[in-house]
Parts: C-alpha cells; sequence; structure tokens
C-alpha cells in the first residue's frame, strides 16, 4: 500500500489502485491529501464511488465541495439511495437542498421517503433496492427477470414476493431460484416464515432479527404490509458498531470517540461530565464534613476510605452493565431482573464484608502503632462494604431501568455519574455507622 | 396457537407438528426455556430429523450439546453429519470428554467436522465452514451453475462460489449476483473477484479487524500456502462481532461471561473473584495512607478531598482508555499522536479541575476554621493538577503496551489504571500535605 508512486499518468495509477480493496483505497485517499483529485480522476466515477462511501464524514463533505457541479451529480447517480442519505445526514440544511436539487426525479423521492421515517427506525436505515415479484409469475418469468431486469444497485441474494394487493408474502433466496426446476410451483419454493421488521419498529430489531434467523437481508414492511426496502447485514454491522462505541464511550462520559479531534475538542467534550462530578463531590465533601470530628478522633477510618468506595463502585459498575446489556435485548427491567441484582448485591456485599473486615483488622494488628478499638473499627469497615455495596448493586439496576421508563437513553446511567452517586452513599453509610458504632 | 397451549391442551401429535413446521426455527427454541423436560422431550421425539437438525443449529452450542447427549449416539451421527460443519463442531467441542470421543471415535475420519474441531478456539479456522462450494477457474459459466445445482443438497445456504486453481490455490470469489448475470462462454477466471482473504491461524481480534476495515461478506480461509480451506459467512461474521462486543464490556466492567444463564447464586460466585482482587488491589492504598497518619491527625479535612481526587483521576483515565481501545480494535491501531493528544487534553481538563478545586477547597477549609485554608487548597489543587495530567498518559500507555505483549488490553487495563492512578494520587497528594502542612502537626 505505501509503495503506490504518485508521479505518473493516469491509467498508470489506476491499475495500481485497481489491486486494492476499496477500503483500503479509501484509508491512502484520506491520508494522501495532497493527492485526492488525482485519486479520483485516474479511478473514474464508477470505481470512485465505492471508495467514496467508506470515506470519514467530514473527507466526504470536504472532497464533494471541491468537485463542480456536473461531477458532482455524476457522483450522486452511482451512490446507492441509502448511501446519499447517509451523505446528506452529515450535511447542514442548506447543503442539503443543494445536494438534492442535483438528484435524479427516481431518487429525489426515494429520499424524501427515506427521511419522512422517524430516526434510528427501521424505515430510515433501509435500502429501496430490492427485487420483489408477483407470485404469479413461474420459475422461467422469475428468472428471466432476474437475469436481465436487474441493475448494478439491486440486491438479490434474496428475493422477495408479493399477491395481487402489492402485500409481502415471503422470500426465496438466489440460490433456490437458481437450482429450481421450471415446472415447480413457485408458491412452494416460498418460505413464507421469512422473518421481516415494520418501518416504525426500531432499527435494534432489525439487527436483532438478522442476527437471530442469521439472514443477510430483511424485508422492512410498511403498515399496509407492503414492502418498502430492505437491511443488510453489513448495515447491521456498521450499526451494531455504531451501539458498541456509544456502549463503551457512555460508560466513560466522552462523548464522541472520534479520533481526528484536537485536543482542545476532546477537553472541550468531556470537561462537562467531570465538572459536574467535582462538583457532585465537592457538594459531598460539604454534607459530610460535620463528620470530622469521627474522622479526628479515629484516624485508621481514613485509611480504609478507599477500599469503602471502591467495592461499591465495583459491584455498581458490574450491576449496571448487566442492567444496560440486558436493555439491549428486552424492553424494560422486570422485577425478577431487581431482585436477581440485590441477591446479587446481598450475597456478594456479605462475602466482602466479611473479607473487608479481616482484612483491616489484620492491616491494623500488622501497622506499629496502636490503634484503639481495632475490632470495632473492622466491624465498622465490614458493615460499611456491606450496606454500602447492596446500595450501589441496587442503584446499578434501577437508575438504568428509570432512565428507560421515561423514555430517556439508559446508558446514561453509567459512568462517573453514578460513581459520584455511589460515593456519596457509600461515604455516607461509612460515616454514620462509624458515628453510631464507635461514639456509644 | 401457540406450542405451549397446544401442550398444555394435550393436543395431538399431528396438531402440534403442524405448528412446528409453520415456525421459525429461531423462534421454536426461544420457547425451550418455558417448557418443562418431558414437554421438550415429546417436542424433540415428533420432529423430523430436518427440523431437529434446523432447530439444534440455532441453539447455543451448549445447550445443542446438551440436546444431542439424550440422543443415542446413532442418531448423534445422523445430527453431525447433517449440520454445517463449523455449527458441528462448535457443538462437539461442548461436548463431555467421554461423549466427545466416544462420537469422534465412530464418526469417519473424512467427515468436514473432523478438520474443525483441530482449531483452536477463536481463531479464524475454529469459525469457518469448510463445507463450501468450489469451482475450477477454467470452468465456464454452465459448468458452475450446473455444479450449484447438483450442490443444493448437501449445501443449504450458498451466496459466494469460490474459485481455486488445480492446486486448490485461493484465486477469488463470484457471488450468485454475478453468475446469473454472466453468460457462457465466460469462465470463472473472467468473472471472479479478489476479495481479501485471512489466515486459518488468525485469531479473532483480526477477524474482527479485518470486517471493521472490509465490510461484512463471505471471507475465503486459506492456509499457509495460500489453499482454500474454508470460509467464515456473513451470518458467523455478525455473531463473532457481537460475542467480542459484549466481551468487551464485561471485562471493562468486571463481570464474567453474561451470556451463561445461572441463578443467583452461581453469578454471584462468578462476579465475585473480580470483586476480591480489587479489595486486594487497594490494601496498598491504605498502607500508603498509614503512612502520612501525622499530617493526616492534624489537618483532618485532607481525608474529605480524597474521594474527589481519586475520581477525578480514575474518570480521566478511564475517558483515555475506551478511546484507546476503541482505537486499538481498528485496522489502523493507535499512534503516539493521539497518545500526545490524549496528554494535551489532559493538560487542559486538569487546568479547569485543579482551579475548581482551589476554590472548593479555600472555602471549605475557611468554613470548617482549618489554620491555613491557602495551604490547603494548594495541596488539593495542585495533587487535581498532577494526577488529572498523568492519567491520560497512563491510560494510553496501559493498554497499548498490553496489546504490544499480545495481551487482551479490555480485560486487564482497568483494575491495572485504577490502582496505578490512586497510589500516584496518594502519594503526591500526602506527600505534598507534609511539605506545606507539616508545621502545623502536632508536637
Amino acid at each position: 500500500m505505501d509503495n503506490i508512486q504518485f508521479e505518473t499518468s493516469l491509467v498508470k495509477l489506476k491499475n495500481q489502485l485497481i489491486k486494492y480493496h476499496p477500503s483500503d483505497i479509501a484509508s491512502l485517499f484520506e491520508t494522501h491529501e495532497s493527492m485526492r483529485t488525482k485519486i479520483y480522476e485516474a479511478l473514474g466515477v464508477k470505481l470512485f464511488k465505492n471508495v467514496f462511501i467508506l470515506l470519514d464524514d467530514h473527507v466526504q463533505v470536504q472532497f464533494f465541495d471541491t468537485l463542480n457541479k456536473t461531477q458532482q451529480a455524476s457522483l450522486l447517480k452511482f451512490l446507492d439511495t441509502e448511501d446519499i442519505k447517509d451523505f446528506l445526514d452529515t450535511l447542514k440544511m442548506s447543503q442539503q437542498i443543494l445536494v438534492i436539487s442535483l438528484l435524479p426525479e427516481k431518487t429525489k423521492n426515494e429520499i424524501t421517503q427515506l427521511f419522512s421515517y422517524e430516526v434510528d427506525s427501521s424505515g430510515a436505515l433501509s435500502s429501496p433496492h430490492f427485487i420483489s415479484l408477483s407470485t404469479t409469475l413461474n420459475i422461467k418469468q422469475a428468472t428471466h427477470f432476474v437475469t436481465t431486469q436487474v441493475t448494478e444497485k439491486d440486491e438479490i441474494d434474496v428475493i422477495f414476493f408479493h399477491d395481487e394487493d402489492q402485500k409481502y408474502v415471503g422470500a426465496m433466496s438466489l440460490q433456490s431460484l437458481i437450482i429450481a426446476r421450471a415446472n415447480q410451483n413457485i408458491e412452494k419454493l416460498i418460505d413464507q416464515k421469512y422473518p421481516f421488521v415494520y418501518a416504525t419498529d426500531s432499527i435494534d430489531i432489525a439487527i436483532q432479527k438478522i442476527r437471530d434467523y442469521d439472514i443477510d437481508l430483511i424485508p422492512v414492511l410498511n403498515d399496509s404490509n407492503a414492502q418498502i426496502g430492505v437491511i443488510l447485514s453489513d448495515d447491521a454491522l456498521t450499526i451494531m458498531d455504531e451501539l458498541h462505541i456509544e456502549t463503551i464511550s457512555s460508560f466513560v462520559k466522552a462523548q464522541t470517540l472520534s479520533d481526528t479531534d484536537s485536543p482542545l475538542k476532546r477537553a472541550m467534550n468531556r470537561l462537562p461530565w467531570l465538572l459536574v462530578c467535582a462538583v457532585l463531590n465537592i457538594l459531598i465533601v460539604s454534607s459530610l464534613s460535620g463528620f470530622s470530628d469521627v474522622l479526628e478522633a479515629h484516624v485508621a477510618l481514613i485509611l480504609f476510605q478507599p477500599m469503602i468506595l471502591a467495592m461499591a463502585g465495583n459491584i455498581g459498575t458490574q450491576s449496571i452493565a448487566v442492567t444496560i446489556l440486558k436493555l439491549q435485548n428486552q424492553p424494560q427491567v422486570l422485577k425478577k431482573d431487581v431482585f436477581y441484582e440485590l441477591s446479587i448485591g446481598i450475597l456478594n456485599g456479605a462475602a466482602s464484608g466479611l473479607l473487608g473486615a479481616a482484612v483491616s483488622y489484620a492491616f491494623l494488628w500488622i501497622l506499629p502503632g496502636s490503634y484503639d478499638q481495632m475490632n470495632l473499627i473492622a466491624l465498622v469497615v465490614g458493615l460499611s462494604i456491606f450496606l454500602s455495596m447492596i446500595l450501589s448493586a441496587l442503584f446499578g439496576v434501577l437508575t438504568p431501568m428509570i432512565l428507560r421508563k421515561f423514555k430517556l437513553d439508559e446508558k446514561a446511567a453509567s459512568g462517573p455519574l453514578i460513581t459520584t452517586i455511589n460515593d456519596f452513599f457509600a461515604l455516607g453509610s461509612y460515616f454514620i455507622i462509624a458515628a453510631l458504632i464507635l461514639f456509644t | 396457537m401457540d406450542i405451549k397451549e397446544l401442550l398444555k391442551l394435550n393436543a395431538t401429535d399431528k396438531e402440534i407438528l403442524t405448528a412446528l413446521e409453520s415456525m421459525h426455527s429461531f423462534d421454536i427454541i426461544s420457547i425451550f426455556d418455558e417448557l418443562s423436560e418431558e414437554e421438550l422431550k415429546r417436542l424433540k421425539d415428533m420432529m423430523s430429523t430436518e427440523k431437529f437438525d434446523d432447530v439444534i443449529s440455532y441453539l447455543e452450542p451448549e445447550d445443542a450439546a446438551e440436546m444431542l447427549q439424550s440422543q443415542s449416539l446413532d442418531e448423534q451421527v445422523l445430527v453431525v453429519q447433517n449440520l454445517e460443519p463449523d455449527d458441528a463442531a462448535d457443538i462437539i467441542n461442548e461436548l463431555s470428554k467421554e461423549d466427545r470421543s466416544e462420537l469422534i471415535e465412530i464418526l469417519d475420519s473424512d467427515e468436514p467436522v473432523m478438520v474443525l474441531i483441530q482449531y483452536k478456539e477463536e481463531t479464524a479456522g475454529s469459525y469457518m465452514n469448510n463445507d463450501i462450494l468450489t469451482v475450477d477457474a477454467q470452468d465456464d459459466v454452465k459448468d458452475i451453475t450446473k455444479k450449484l445445482i447438483s450442490s443444493a443438497a448437501d449445501l443449504k445456504s450458498v451466496k459466494t462460489i469460490f474459485v481455486v486453481d488445480d492446486t486448490d490455490t485461493y484465486l477469488g470469489q463470484i457471488s450468485l449476483k454475478t453468475l446469473v448475470r454472466s453468460k457462457v462462454p465466460l469462465k470463472a477466471i473472467d468473472i471472479l473477484k479478489k476479495e481479501p482473504n485471512l489466515n486459518v491461524y488468525d485469531d479473532v481480534d483480526n477477524i474482527i479487524k479485518h470486517i471493521k476495515h472490509y465490510g461484512v461478506y463471505d471471507i475465503a480461509i486459506t492456509d499457509e500456502h495460500d489453499i482454500l480451506v474454508g470460509a467464515i459467512t456473513t451470518d458467523d461474521l455478525l455473531d463473532i462481532y457481537r460475542d467480542e462486543a459484549l466481551e468487551d464490556i464485561e471485562r471493562l466492567s468486571y463481570l464474567p461471561d453474561t451470556d451463561v444463564k445461572s441463578g443467583v447464586i452461581g453469578a454471584a460466585l462468578k462476579r465475585l473473584p473480580w470483586l476480591i482482587l480489587l479489595m486486594g488491589l487497594s490494601i496498598p492504598l491504605a498502607l500508603i495512607t498509614s503512612n502520612y497518619e501525622a499530617i493526616l491527625t492534624s489537618v483532618v479535612i485532607l481525608a474529605l478531598f480524597q474521594p474527589l481526587l481519586l475520581d477525578s483521576g480514575g474518570n480521566v483515565a478511564h475517558q483515555t482508555l475506551a478511546v484507546t481501545l476503541v482505537g486499538l480494535s481498528y485496522k489502523e491501531g493507535v499512534s503516539f499522536k493521539d497518545g500526545i493528544k490524549e496528554t494535551l487534553s489532559g493538560l487542559i481538563i486538569g487546568f479547569v479541575l485543579g482551579i475548581l478545586a482551589f476554590v472548593a477547597a479555600y472555602i471549605l477549609s475557611d468554613m470548617l476554621g482549618v489554620a491555613s485554608p491557602l495551604h490547603v487548597s494548594i495541596v488539593v489543587s495542585v495533587t487535581m493538577f498532577l494526577v488529572v495530567i498523568l492519567a491520560p498518559i497512563i491510560g494510553f500507555v496501559t493498554p497499548w503496551f498490553l496489546s504490544k505483549i499480545n495481551l487482551d488490553p479490555a480485560a486487564a487495563s482497568g483494575p491495572l489504571i485504577t490502582t496505578v492512578i490512586d497510589i500516584v494520587c496518594l502519594v503526591a497528594y500526602f506527600g505534598l500535605a507534609t511539605v506545606l502542612l507539616g508545621g502545623q502537626m502536632h508536637g
């Protein structure tokens, strides 16, 4: 890849480039800014469109702007409708209108249709390039249609069927159509169990079906059961990847994980949450500062403060993650899930509490210097670990559940914010238990 | 009517069978959980072998193995022969040791599955299917179509035809879409497309990087001499991706494998080791703190700011960790440029948080009547600044280093980073405090 010679004729450059996969050419295109026009000219628009759809959003926009109107229109002509929609999504409103005005009438209508669906619904992410045949055709007519009428853009690995009222009936793989004998009844070959989604269904449902039923294409139907598009397994992967990165970044509240952002932008992006947490932390400190005389009397308590905070935090992380993963597969947290996590919290809280008490006792015993009431301090540590872990486990399952109930993103529950809330309850229970046990 | 009700209503086998036949196999397995053992057995016995095989192929390998074990050995062989070899291999690997060797002994040694069970878990070899349709470079469109038709009985779903030369070297692949639109006298060599392929020993990380870069398609798998040995199909790729993504999140959240269903006690026991390990990691912190007891006794307010400092350091480090882990999952990997960007952003964040900590510490210590609020707030804010600058460096270097020495960066980074940050933070904090506030110590 690195040994490509740019200082050569367009034909020679093209010969070098076509040995590579479009994804590799896209990486090359992104890193060699001064060579972009040359790469485009060498490949020609028909090959270049495969590269274009793989480029980073901002490179797409940047490069598109350098093309003249005719070049823009011809590039758009070769793009799949759903790719044009993706591209439009990255543009500002005023630019969108300009681009749409360059589209052929048919594509324009398809695009308007796609934009009419809610964001993240199956309809909005579907592709209109599918084949749907009438069940009244025979095998020969169907094969003839597929071999002659299909365009480059159409997905034909699976062929769909509709009845006289345009209602979706089922699907047949291209393989079955090829191997079918001419006299076979087409309706018998159609798989009527083939799964489908409705345009208004969330995209997550479509992806789950693609995965669960091991299929490559899933048809998307409107509310009168007519097919309006398909979703491909390749798109499913892209969306799964986006969801995965979103989940990971929400765990740490780093909003967007784009590697091209400058340090300042990264800092600005993450500061709000960090500030919220720091301020909350300071509020905790202030509200607990009343306990400073307990600490003053028993400095040993300070030694185990990090341990208690960590244990509450860790079990909280576990229970949040389990709950968020669960919510990716089911609509709402059930009572039994809450009890499940709570019971685990009680069991592991008890185990950790016992161990914590033992560790802190042993620790104070080994340390030089004498501590008063070692057994009582160990008791305080053990009880606090127990109590704070139960509370954290419970919050870990309740917070995503409540967010989901109010139709907010449950992933907002994870990360620094919950850590800070857990800290509050952990320190609160530590100091209160200490005050109760050591001051009576 | 659904199967569950039919079973409750004592419907005849015929009624149930009709219902079963109209259901997709995936939907059938999703009701398995809700059935009693007798009901399950009844369903199993009445299903045709083909339906049973199809159902088995949708089950998780562990569950499928359990189901297979209840069959007679002859039946097991039949099932294994009918399944796609990659599914069969997964299931055989989940069988208990005796059952496994018993079954392998009786299986024909040229059964495709026999090759697959030898590959190490989580390598391309273990995911691939070796029951694929291959044609010769010189075959013309008509020959290829004939081969496709005659293989239909054995190969359940074909989307891609692989082209090899006479030494079985991978040359390229032809999608059915291309095939139907090509006419004789075109030959395989004229219509094939060479797609990037993977090696049979490539591990799952490489597979993930590959599909993130090149997209999802039927990937040819070759051995070290470019001989085509199998392929990983798109449906399996999505499952591989999902499993890896899930594992990432589990590792980051100190969780065991959450895919396996288990009771409360079982789940609690599985999650406990991480918790105990993490508790062990907090002991050094107590040790460090105990060394600075003198300063803590005289300025107790320092203890109250400890969570703020530990949390901020941890938060910033984990943000960098997440960015780096995501970066590492791409083919391009991460570069030192990213590390420098992260460090610079840490500098900015450290500055802002440092100022905030200074103001807050000053107000609070003034309110509580501490002797020297200025000194306390300097200690708190300087520590904050130092920790937040160090955090991105540790958050970047740790996963980068772990991946260099071929350890899983997602698993080890979290606890390692937290411990290092906490230790640095406490030493800096109490050290600074001793220097600046030491004069006020008792005695």
